[in-house]
């Protein structure tokens, strides 16, 4: 199986625009919440064969530093913040003013401010997506987690799994100016988010 | 961002999720898994070993790879052991994963109906379990030595463990 | 007299923004809470003169800690601060005696003036 790719698909094309919007709103959060120094675009929505998405993302083997959002519900999803131990600690140490930690272990602070990344930018995209679909989507608490990238992706990806060997994901990618930062987000909206968005659109029109 | 667990690439298959392979000695295989099942059925005279990545309890009518329901990855593991001329008896398995990775309650407490229906499955084949790290709510890397038919697991925070 | 203030938000992060900021402008920070329940208890407990309250928080969420605060006291002065910005949770939240709403990420200057908004200290 191969990746799919639906650039002549209209309902791929307006899955990809309304993301777009919300990215275009989270990138302002997220540049306010860090002055000015971080941004945020779309790097891709696509679909990615189940058996591919761990190569695909290229998230490897390696235990990475991540922050993960659940919208509940059928309309819903998953929202996982991925950075490796350096990237991680050096956001956190800007966001605190200080140098970034040596210590094995991540301090209170620092995983807060983590997770408190988490929850802007996740809520940014919450907020567009509200106005988008037209129905209030309620974000849990954002929680700070160390494991095997691959593990806590292929947790987000089940309710996809459930019914498709195919999956939509939406890339999003950071920028410190004109540097592409190793910084990963990924959104995997579940099949009821989907609809709900082609529905909106078709609505509009 | 990925290590090699031997150095040498074309020994090492990666098995994705719903995938299942086949591997002979020296080759190793492995799986990173969350609320997955990495099932392992070797056979140590032959020193093959086939491995799924599976990732959903039942088909139930579903469209899928076989690799992916517990109910349809140990049918055609053994079918693919079969192909290679080796007999079900004398196969051992070993397991690993079935996290709960977000702590979650509700109908997705996924990783245990993986370890339960693969359980289920492997008894239903007689096939005897010998060493599984199921369960918990950390993500597990997998690495099964098709020339030892030892299942390395390296859950996160922990030390590594030998099945 | 200063104003007191309670601070309910899950971030410590945020807490220790809201903390620096307020102890700056002349509030007492009396209390901090992470989650909804506590939020209440410690309302209940300190009777702060005003309280900021994050709406997204594990275990029982903003709401929740909003409805308990003005069941307990109809006249508490809540300023939400959060970075869920959806039309109905907030009416909602105003509806259940919210007195003004903050989003995150917040410029700290805004935060300050909207609490001097709430209780202004020539009040005390």
């Amino acid at each position: 199986m191969t990746d799919f790719h639906h650039d002549h698909d209209p309902a791929f094309g307006v899955l990809h625009e309304l993301f777009a919007s919300a990215t275009h709103d989270a990138s302002a959060a997220m540049c306010r919440w860090t002055n000015g120094l971080i941004t945020v675009t779309l790097d891709q929505v696509r679909e990615i064969a189940l058996e591919k998405v761990g190569a695909e993302l290229d998230i490897g083997d390696e235990l990475l530093t991540m922050v993960v959002l659940t919208l509940n519900g059928e309309v819903g999803g998953n929202l996982i913040l991925l950075f490796d131990e350096v990237n991680g600690r050096q956001l956190a140490a800007s966001l605190l003013g200080c140098e970034p930690g040596t210590e094995p272990e991540w301090s209170e602070l620092e995983k807060s401010a983590l997770t408190e990344t988490g929850n802007i930018l996740g809520c940014a995209y919450v907020n567009a997506l509200t106005r988008l679909i037209g129905t209030d989507l309620m974000p849990s608490a954002p929680y700070f987690i160390q494991d095997y990238g691959a593990s806590v992706v292929q947790q987000a990806v089940m309710t996809q799994a459930l019914t498709s060997d195919r999956l939509l994901l939406c890339q999003i990618g950071f920028r410190r100016e004109a540097q592409q930062l190793d910084w990963h987000v990924v959104f995997v909206p579940t099949q009821g988010m989907q609809e709900a968005m082609q529905q909106s659109l078709h609505a509009a029109l | 961002m990925t290590t090699s667990a031997t150095g040498n690439p074309a020994m090492e298959i990666l098995v994705g999720m719903g995938q299942i392979a086949v591997g002979q000695a020296p080759q190793r295989m492995r799986a990173i898994l969350g609320s997955c099942i990495g099932l392992a059925l070797y056979h140590l005279g032959r020193k093959t070993g086939v491995i799924a990545h599976i990732v959903l309890p039942e088909s139930a009518g579903r469209d899928g790879t076989p690799g992916k329901f517990a109910d349809t990855a140990v049918p055609h593991m053994l079918e693919l052991l079969r192909k290679q001329g080796l007999p079900i008896h004398g196969l051992t398995a070993k397991l690993a994963g079935g996290a709960n990775m977000f702590n979650t309650s509700g109908p997705l407490q996924i990783g245990d109906a993986n370890a339960e229906a693969v359980a289920t499955a492997l008894k239903k084949a007689c096939i005897r379990v010998a060493g599984q790290d199921v369960g918990g709510t950390r993500g597990r890397r997998v690495d099964f030595d098709c020339a030892s038919g030892e299942m390395i697991v390296q859950c996160a925070g922990q030390p590594a463990r030998t099945l | 007299m200063p104003r007191t203030l309670l601070v309910a938000d899950d971030a410590l992060i945020i807490r220790q923004i809201i903390k620096d900021m307020a102890t700056s402008a002349g509030w007492t920070v009396v209390g901090e809470a992470g989650n909804g329940q506590e939020a209440i208890d410690q309302y209940r407990q300190l009777r702060p003169d005003a309280v900021t309250l994050d709406l997204v928080m594990p275990e029982h969420d903003g709401l929740y800690a909003l409805h308990g605060i003005m069941e307990f006291d109809p006249q508490a002065k809540v300023l939400l601060v959060s970075a869920l910005e959806q039309r109905g949770v907030l009416k909602n939240a105003f509806k259940a005696g919210a007195a003004d709403f903050v989003s995150k990420p917040f410029d700290k200057q805004s935060l300050q003036a909207t609490l001097e908004q709430l209780l202004p200290e020539a009040s005390r």
